[in-house]
């Protein structure tokens, strides 16, 4: 059976699930509901600041196992809806980066350079429009790339890689995440010991549990959930409180700016538009596709290349200013990095970011998880 | 949504993911645990360290010891097992050499 008569079975699994209700005698399959409520929430959700798409996923998670239960007809709705919650999110964080100039999530800072100025103009309503529609083109870019790709490679990898080479493999993408994550490579490689150290309490093949000092709690090792949500959203929150007392929230109100010319999208615009959003969207997914990179980086790289080449044709004006172009390259270069990133999650089972860490997570909790035929669920996201 | 203050959000996220961890763990140890790397994750914060490493070596970690433990019996307890087909030895010196790449470049920018 070739990659591609999987990709098929994946299509049809998605559309033809389990039926909640029907439309017009149509019946529409409960994952592509779970993926349409799960964008929605992503969207409430990237559009607050303070919180973010992997934190929603974290907390989702096991309201949705106890609804669905561990069998493998819960994959698919599971998925969808984290899989929709990732991409309300990178949509979601524009809405507050131009409208308050406080992005929602971290990687729509580069949108506030250029969005906030344009609704300063009034024109805030055409900046959304544009962030929605360079965010979709990018989004529907990278996700042919995956549904090209991503099984194509977990074909190779099941062929050609034996177990000495995954187990190289798997080391050589932790090098990678040390070195790249964060400021030094020092401090990812301190970061990455300790997770390995934490990853083996209690775990192991020997008739002893390993590393508990012979206490009962510790030799049942540490839960996934307990670890991952501590590290990652305490220490956000704990963080964020300890700022919050350093300088008390300061009484600043929104200022409302008169909506006023044009505000529509034209055909026009699109046409001056594509150029910025194709590159961006070239960049974001080639980003997304290595492990651990992430939508920040894609961003500030897809907005200065957009910057170089809207400074070349002279365009006005200029970025920072207030440009719809800059909106376009960093919207449609952080939008693909959330589908390009499923890439190594899917294939290889190498997460590249907080998100793809909660779906291998998410994948593993409910079982039954197949690289090959499953990789095609993505294609629920389309619905949304 | 975005206008919610922090003072008013943060507890509630605080509290929904502490519940979301006992619903799923049922028992209380989970939630000293969650706070303790909790403190851990803040101090990592604190010294500039990314908390991402930590969770993806964590999520790795199982797997990474699992296939190395039959790619081991697999190749008849050969100690050299990664070195000993290209694909694999690749692969390692390919790990050798971003780590020691990025070395130079953060030497390289603070001098």
């Amino acid at each position: 059976m070739g990659w591609f008569d999987y990709v098929w079975l994946g299509v049809q699994a998605v559309f033809q699930g389990p039926e909640l209700f029907a439309v017009f005698g149509i019946g529409i399959s409960v994952t592509l509901v779970m993926s349409l409520l799960g964008f929605l929430l992503g969207v409430a959700v990237g559009a607050t600041p303070g919180l973010a798409g992997p934190m929603a996923m974290a907390i989702s998670l096991p309201i949705l196992i106890s609804i669905f239960g561990f069998s493998s007809d819960a994959l698919l709705p599971v998925m969808s809806f984290l899989i929709g919650i990732i991409k309300g999110a990178t949509i979601g964080g524009a809405v507050p980066a131009i409208l308050f100039n406080t992005p929602g999530t971290p990687d729509a800072y580069m949108t506030t350079l250029d969005g906030y100025p344009l609704a300063q103009k009034g024109q805030a309503n055409k900046a959304l429009r544009v962030a929605h529609f360079s965010s979709a083109a990018g989004d529907t870019f990278s996700d042919a790339v995956l549904i090209l790709c991503a099984p194509f490679l977990a074909v190779v990898v099941e062929r050609y890689l034996d177990l000495p080479e995954k187990t190289a493999l798997l080391i050589l993408s932790l090098a990678f995440i040390a070195a790249v994550i964060g400021g030094s490579v020092g401090k990812g490689l301190i970061s990455l010991g300790l997770g390995l150290l934490v990853a083996y309490v209690g775990t192991g093949e020997d008739f002893y549990p390993r590393l508990s000092m012979g206490t009962e709690t510790l030799a049942r090792g540490f839960p996934v959930v307990a670890v991952v949500l501590g590290v990652l959203f305490l220490g956000e929150v704990f963080r964020s409180l300890e700022d919050l007392w350093h300088h008390t929230r300061s009484g600043e109100k929104p200022v409302v700016v008169p909506q006023s010319g044009d505000q529509k999208l034209h055909w026009a615009d699109i046409r001056r538009l594509l150029p910025f959003i194709s590159r961006s969207a070239m960049i974001g997914t080639v980003i997304g596709a290595l492990p651990s990179i992430g939508s920040t980086l894609a961003a500030t790289l897809g907005y200065t290349s957009g910057a170089a080449m809207h400074a070349r044709r002279g365009g006005s004006p200029a970025f920072g200013e207030g440009a719809p172009e800059g909106i376009a390259a960093t919207e449609a270069a952080n939008s693909p990095v959330s589908g390009a990133n499923l890439i190594p999650v899917l294939s290889l089972g190498i997460p590249g970011n907080a998100a793809a860490v909660f779906l291998i997570h998410a994948a593993d909790t409910i079982g039954g998880f197949n690289p090959g035929p499953s990789v095609a669920r993505s294609c629920a996201r389309w619905a949304s | 949504m975005s206008r919610i203050p922090k003072h008013i959000l943060l507890p509630i996220v605080l509290l929904v993911t502490l519940t979301s961890i006992y619903v799923q763990e049922t028992r209380m140890a989970a939630i000293w645990f969650t706070v303790g790397f909790g403190v851990l994750g803040y101090v990592m914060r604190r010294l500039g360290i990314s908390p991402l490493p930590f969770v993806i070596a964590f999520i790795l970690g199982g797997k990474l010891e699992e296939s190395a433990r039959q790619a081991f019996s697999a190749t008849g307890s050969d100690v050299w097992f990664l070195f000993s087909s290209p694909v694999a030895a690749i692969f390692m010196a390919l790990a050798v050499i971003t780590v020691v790449l990025s070395l130079k470049k953060t030497r390289g920018s603070r001098p």
